[in-house]
């Protein structure tokens, strides 16, 4: 759910379970209100009506009725009907009972208002004197608990559409909030490598988000400083190492060429010159960890087809394999444009290569197959032979690890994998180890197409 | 030819020098950007092998300001990083070729032995041949006797080098080193098959091999 992972889906989430219990406090809070409010107003009532009847009582067809005799029903008008009254003399006789009392009897003590249950139901009960009589009054209270219930149903029917507006609300308020915020992303991604003298814009308001985009700057800043030392480093380390394997080799090179030179001083000769051609390759791949390091592989690339390089280094693997009874199956489609820096890519595809053709064992079997999947090409060089150990797995790309089983009898030095994943992850793409569906080694490398 | 060799370091300019000499070219030297630009000024060169980083100025500012005044003479540049780059950069600059240090330094002859050619006379259209043997640098194309020849990527590149410098002996190690500038798994039995399948895909039956084996040196191409 993208929509509740993101700030403003999460801000628009706790705006409306916040607004719902706000609604649920005032709903109990006016319901309280509400039913103190009613009891009052019927109390009024009550008390008016009461005091009605004993006027009429006093001046009834302009004749007072005796306050000792026990009243007729046509005393007592029809409004009472659907209450309960009864009425006492001055001498605490009953002078008059509902009849739908069924001679049960309520009343309070001394004058005032209670609920009190009469007959299994509720009812508002009212006392007081009023002289000569003694009134007790009761009414209904079952319309208060329905106008209540009835506001509670209201409220409910509309909660949802209330939700759903409180939410979309906080979501565009969130999205309102957060919006520098996904400001400062997209600038911020658009610093590379290529770029980092760059800077976020910082907003003028001297809120959290200028105070973020300053941070941001001030990290960049280091960045950029420890990028161009690393760089700096790389390229005067280079200059530094190269210098004298360069004087090594012509001075190697111009000693082989003396005609007084004997065989055996030849031979040597060679050997030295293999040995500074080895050196030069290690120089470079140590360079290009520092690279990677600093996080500075990868630049300087153009649009290239890989089809081509991949040609090359397929050419020198069968040659690699001749005479070995090794099957190799490839299937590369005709144009893989990517954008790369063709040496450093080439330095990567080739630690794959020579692996597989290093690796598998006579009579064998090499892959190599490459599809287009989403903008990316997934390239999978695979090959027949002894698995690489489960335990080795998860070591085969870091540094110096040339696995256990592999032995020391083949050549290379261990940083071929590390070096490759590095400038491959420096293209955009990534190099994974997994076991094929034969049961085989595959090398799997997933590239950004070149649109 | 005349050179000026612009180089730093005074053990690597002096092994440069003593063997530009022994191909009896005519050498100067310069130490530094400005010594450089001065001595272009002054005298007027073939070629200039000129070094990156150098005291003074750099190399690729040494480039710009010799171009700037329109000055003659063809550029190779040295440097020791082989990132493309460098490449890029200095060829914008105007340089004619470029090398990563370290070099073989019969390869560094030869280039500067191509530059000199190429100054003379322009090769027409990036095509070497030798006899009715053609390639195209640009398409790879290679026909023998008109007739068109489907090489791989590497046996095109093999081929290429004997072609760069027919008459020349190229040993094994020569030819791996050119081809794969970095040292990897391919040894010099690598080599030898592309050699054995150019052999098979460009001669002739009852005919000599166009890539001839010098026993115990290595493999040339001589001239038709």
């Amino acid at each position: 759910m993208k929509a509740f992972s993101s700030l403003s889906g999460k801000l628009g989430l706790y705006a409306t379970i916040i607004s719902l219990l706000a609604l649920s406090a005032g709903v109990f809070s006016l319901i309280s209100v509400v039913h103190f409010n009613q009891l009052a107003l019927l109390d009024r009532d009550l008390v008016d009506d009461a005091r009605d009847l004993v006027a009429d009582l006093k001046n009834y067809r302009g004749a007072p009725i005796d306050p000792r005799r026990p009243l007729r029903e046509d005393f007592i008008p029809t409004t009472f009907d659907e209450r309960y009254l009864i009425v006492e003399g001055p001498e605490g006789q009953i002078l008059y009972q509902s009849p739908s009392l069924k001679g049960a009897t309520f009343g309070l003590g001394q004058d005032g208002s209670a609920t009190q249950e009469i007959g299994g139901r509720k009812w508002r009960v009212m006392s007081q004197q009023i002289a000569p009589y003694r009134v007790h009054l009761a009414g209904g209270i079952e319309f208060i608990e329905r106008f209540e219930k009835s506001i509670i149903g209201d409220i409910l029917y509309v909660t949802p559409f209330l939700a759903v507006f409180v939410f979309i609300g906080g979501l565009w308020l969130g999205r309102r909030a957060v919006a520098p915020v996904a400001l400062i992303t997209r600038a911020a991604e658009k610093i590379s490598a290529h770029n980092l003298n760059e800077r976020l814009p910082i907003p003028a308001t001297q809120d959290e988000i200028a105070e973020l985009s300053a941070v941001i700057n001030r990290t960049f800043e280091r960045l950029e400083t420890s990028y161009n030392t690393a760089s700096r480093f790389s390229a005067d380390a280079s200059h530094q190492l190269k210098t004298p394997l360069t004087i090594l080799r012509a001075g190697l090179d111009h000693l082989a060429t003396s005609p007084t030179l004997g065989a055996e001083d030849l031979e040597e000769i060679i050997t030295l010159r293999k040995q500074v051609r080895r050196l030069t390759t290690l120089v470079e791949d140590l360079l290009l960890l520092a690279q990677a390091d600093a996080g500075a592989l990868g630049r300087e690339r153009e649009e290239c087809n890989l089809r081509i390089l991949l040609d090359g280094l397929l050419d020198d693997m069968e040659a690699l394999v001749d005479g070995r009874g090794i099957a190799l199956k490839v299937d590369l489609p005709e144009h893989l444009p990517v954008l790369a820096n063709v040496g450093q890519l080439g330095t990567a595809l080739q630690s794959l290569t020579e692996n597989a053709a290093k690796y598998t064992p006579d009579g064998g079997s090499i892959r190599v197959t490459c599809v287009e999947v989403k903008r990316h090409l997934r390239l999978s060089i695979t090959n027949s032979g002894p698995l690489v150990s489960e335990s080795d797995r998860s070591a085969i790309f870091e540094r110096f690890n040339r696995g256990e089983q592999m032995g020391e009898k083949l050549p290379g030095h261990g940083l071929g994998l590390n070096i490759a994943r590095g400038l491959i992850q420096a293209h955009g793409g990534t190099l994974d180890f997994q076991v094929s569906k034969e049961g085989w080694n595959e090398f799997l490398v997933s590239l950004p197409l070149a649109v | 030819m005349k050179i000026l060799l612009v180089e730093d370091n005074v053990q690597l300019a002096a092994q440069l020098e003593r063997s530009l000499k022994r191909e009896d070219h005519d050498v100067k030297l310069a130490e530094d950007g400005p010594a450089a630009v001065d001595a272009v000024s002054r005298h007027s060169f073939d070629i200039i092998v000129l070094d990156v980083n150098l005291p003074g100025f750099d190399g690729f500012e040494v480039l710009r300001r010799i171009r700037a005044i329109g000055l003659p003479g063809r550029v190779l540049m040295l440097t020791a990083r082989s990132e493309i780059g460098d490449r890029v950069a200095g060829l914008r600059a105007g340089a004619d070729d470029y090398m990563t240090k370290p070099f073989a330094l019969e390869e560094f002859l030869a280039r500067v032995q191509a530059l000199g050619r190429r100054g003379a006379s322009e090769s027409p259209s990036g095509t070497l041949a030798n006899g009715d043997l053609i390639i195209e640098l640009t398409s790879r194309r290679v026909t023998r006797g008109g007739e068109r020849v489907e090489l791989s990527p590497r046996e095109f590149d093999v081929l290429r080098i004997f072609l760069q410098e027919t008459g020349r002996t190229f040993t094994r190690d020569e030819i791996c080193e050119r081809i794969w500038e970095r040292e990897h798994e391919y040894d010099t039995r690598t080599v030898e098959i592309f050699i054995m399948r150019l052999r098979k895909k460009l001669d002739r039956p009852n005919e000599e091999s166009l890539i001839a084996t010098v026993r115990g040196v290595g493999y040339v191409m001589r001239p038709r």
